[in-house]
């Protein structure tokens, strides 16, 4: 009887019609934009419209559209898409939009040569350029871009006619290089002096408030020190080279930077002095598979480095699995690390510009 | 009651039955939880009175072992009985009295959070102001006139009603809702992205474009759950067309009918809260060199409805904010440290284990004290201690 009470009462709070008054919301509160039964929430992503795009209405998967308008009444299309999960692999996406263009799909040994990487600020896009002929179109060439995050990726497709495509491919890539997550390196990118030539667009957060106007990066501003600002304290200063790309912000790290030939600079920053310098260095050894080496060891393995009144320790980890140069300095109670990893060839043609963006680095 | 049902629940027999298969039950869940999740397996094992199995090959299910509700509440029974025939009320066992009060206690306040305690969690970026918080597991179809500009009156669908067919109506409504189909688990493609899709089920709004394709439900905890389905709206003058329905969706479907605006969204199910709580500041420490977060704290600004309360509150670890009837604890974070996740649990029953476990500390020193003062008053009173036993 018991049973019977309870399971009734269970199963009408289960199925019940409720109805509730609620202050006014923003629109994009009403839909689940809290990513509520996510693990993770959806990171918010903008971009810097080129001049000529034309926004159109967006809805349902779409996060926006973009009229692309060329000669003799000609038009492209740009649509920003966004599925959770990672979307299907490489040769599924390149697959899927050969077909659009009655293509034969290709097998996974001819994917090299159709798929170009692109690091940008918000990480690293896979691009393919192809052309076909679409069904009800003609001759049509599509300029795809896919980005993979931990919960979501975003597609980012041009598809319109060849020529038009073609004109606007320069174009494309600089919409691909705009685009941002709205996290930790969004708000410590520099603003850039010039935004003339292109509107801004800045998709409404999850709560439907605006986030301040992200300006376009025009070109490769220079990007003078960035670093979150630390709580209770100051931070380093520092110029990165041109051609380095910010990261999006890791919870552990001051900055992030792609550099162009591929490898990484992070920025860290712990107080105290972290177990002083040789097991610093000790442990980047372990990193590169190398053995520990000694105080006598030291002073070989480590070069100083003066820059605007700091004295940096920079080691350069050889002849290991992994390379690295990495360099510290103990500053205001805390010690700061630089760090430069990736392949071996990455890491040889960066370090020039590594050893002189140490010299850039300063207290404030 | 006639004696023999009396002794039989009294059974000391039977309490150790009664054990063993909790152990069992609880050996099953764990095992089992690799297929259903956690949350799975608290419904099916714990928070049940049988655990179904289905005969191969049919839609039948039959019970194979007893769940959680009836093994907590055959032993309340059991407890209960065996007062009744072998303890006598006496100040000497007061202490028991008190101890199995407690732990009868305990048992009716697990039953009793399984019913009522509601889970739901709260993510505010740093600088909004949330007033609802969101279910972990439970989705709700809001059907939202957003008319009025001061306010939007929401009718709410529980997802799980969503069976094919089923028909709503609610006195806010001027049409029905008519759940065409329902997929707990689905992903979605454009439509133009798909070389043959199949015919669209929606005639209507966003879904057309849209092809919705079920897959088996995940219980896999790093992975999301996306139920998607199709509702047709129907009024007095006909259909107003079919909709997709999906969490996946970023824009509610909107909608005019008879001069009113609508929004249709599938969401998590929401409980909307008598005040509003805007995140300050949100501050992540880690141990140094490490990601092992040693504390992490969201300083918020409560303001109720009423105006009776404006105040700054620091939740932490382990520090919730208790606050109208509901718990506040800050169980994550996201967004680069820029969103604060805080569980927000409902739990009408939350003092009950307090109480007992009181009731069952109370009773043991009770118990203690009296044996205690005996052994005492023995010795004081020149009592020669019992013997000890010789073999």
């Amino acid at each position: 009887m018991l049973a019977v009470v309870i399971s009734g009462l269970a199963a009408c709070k289960d199925k019940s019609l409720t109805s509730y008054r609620t202050p006014k919301e923003p629109e994009t509160d009403l839909a689940p934009t809290s990513d509520a039964m996510t693990p993770a929430a959806a990171p918010t992503i903008r971009w810097a419209v080129p001049a000529g795009w034309q926004p159109q209405a967006a809805g349902g998967l779409r996060l926006a559209s973009f009229l692309v308008p060329g000669a003799n009444g000609a038009s492209a299309e740009v649509s920003i898409v966004s599925f959770p999960g990672s979307g299907g692999d490489e040769l599924a996406n390149i697959n899927r939009w050969r077909a659009q263009l009655q293509l034969a799909p290709i097998a996974e040994t001819e994917l090299p040569g159709q798929e170009v990487a692109l690091t940008t600020g918000a990480g690293q896009f896979v691009t393919a350029d192809m052309a076909g002929v679409a069904a009800d179109k003609g001759p049509t060439r599509i300029l795809g871009a896919w980005l993979r995050q931990a919960e979501r990726v975003w597609f980012v497709k041009m598809m319109g006619p060849p020529d038009l495509v073609g004109t606007q491919k320069d174009v494309f890539v600089a919409f691909l290089q705009s685009v941002r997550m709205a996290e930790g390196s969004v708000a410590a990118l520099p603003a850039p002096a010039d935004s003339s030539g292109a509107n801004t667009n800045d998709l409404p957060r999850a709560s439907g408030e605006l986030t301040p106007p992200l300006s376009p990066p025009v070109g490769n501003p220079p990007m003078d020190s960035v670093a979150v600002p630390a709580e209770g304290g100051a931070n380093l200063l520092w110029q990165a080279p041109a051609d380095w790309q910010a990261q999006a912000g890791r919870p552990m790290r001051k900055a992030s930077y792609a550099t162009g030939s591929g490898a990484e600079v992070a920025i860290t920053a712990f107080p105290g002095d972290v177990g002083g310098i040789l097991a610093n260095v000790n442990r980047w050894r372990g990193q590169a598979g190398l053995g520990p080496i000694d105080d006598a060891g030291l002073a070989q393995a480590t070069t100083a480095v003066e820059s605007q009144g700091l004295r940096l320790i920079v080691v350069d980890v050889e002849g290991g699995s992994a390379p690295l140069v990495a360099a510290l300095v103990p500053w205001n109670g805390a010690t700061w690390f630089f760090k430069l990893t990736g392949s071996a060839g990455a890491v040889a043609q960066a370090k020039p510009a590594f050893l002189a963006f140490l010299k850039t680095i300063r207290a404030p | 009651m006639s004696v023999a049902p009396l002794r039989f629940f009294a059974s000391l027999r039977l309490t150790v039955v009664l054990l063993v298969l909790s152990i069992a039950l609880i050996f099953g869940a764990t095992l089992d939880q690799v297929h259903l999740g956690v949350w799975g397996v608290q419904e099916k094992y714990f928070r049940s009175f049988f655990i179904f199995g289905r005969i191969p090959g049919t839609e039948f299910f039959f019970p194979v072992f007893p769940g959680g509700y009836l093994l907590g509440g055959a032993l309340i029974a059991n407890l209960l009985a065996a007062h009744f025939t072998r303890f006598r009320l006496s100040w000497k066992k007061s202490g028991i009295w008190l101890t199995h009060l407690g732990l009868i206690l305990l048992l009716i306040g697990v039953g009793l959070s399984g019913l009522l305690q509601e889970d739901n969690q709260m993510r505010i970026d740093v600088g909004q102001t949330r007033r609802y918080s969101e279910s972990f597991r439970e989705t709700e179809l809001a059907v939202i006139d957003t008319t009025a500009p001061d306010y939007n009156q929401v009718v709410s669908i529980p997802a799980a009603a969503l069976t094919d067919g089923a028909n709503f109506q609610h006195p806010l409504l001027p049409f029905i809702v008519k759940a065409v189909a329902y997929y707990p688990n689905a992903t979605l493609r454009m439509r133009s992205q798909l070389t043959n899709p199949p015919p669209s089920v929606a005639t209507a709004g966003e879904g057309t474009d849209i092809v919705a394709t079920p897959i088996p439900v995940t219980a896999n905890p790093d992975e999301s759950n996306w139920p998607t389905g199709f509702v047709e709206l129907v009024g007095p003058d006909g259909s107003l067309g079919t909709f997709i329905i999906s969490t996946m969706l970023q824009q509610p479907e909107a909608f005019s009918y008879q001069g009113r605006s609508w929004r249709l969204a599938l969401r998590a199910k929401r409980d909307y809260l008598p005040f509003a709580i805007t995140l300050q500041k949100f501050t992540h420490e880690i141990y140094p060199g490490t990601d092992i977060p040693r504390d992490f704290a969201s300083t918020i600004r409560l303001r109720s409805d009423d105006g009776r309360d404006d105040r700054e509150i620091r939740i932490f670890m382990n520090n919730p904010l208790r606050y109208a009837g509901r718990a506040f604890y800050q169980a994550g974070f996201a967004n680069n440290d820029h969103t604060t996740v805080l569980q927000v649990v409902r739990n009408p029953s939350w003092r009950i284990p307090y109480l007992s476990c009181g009731l069952i500390v109370l009773g043991l020193l009770v118990q203690f004290g009296i044996h205690l003062f005996a052994f005492f008053r023995r010795r004081l009173g020149g009592v020669p201690a019992p013997a000890p036993a010789t073999s």
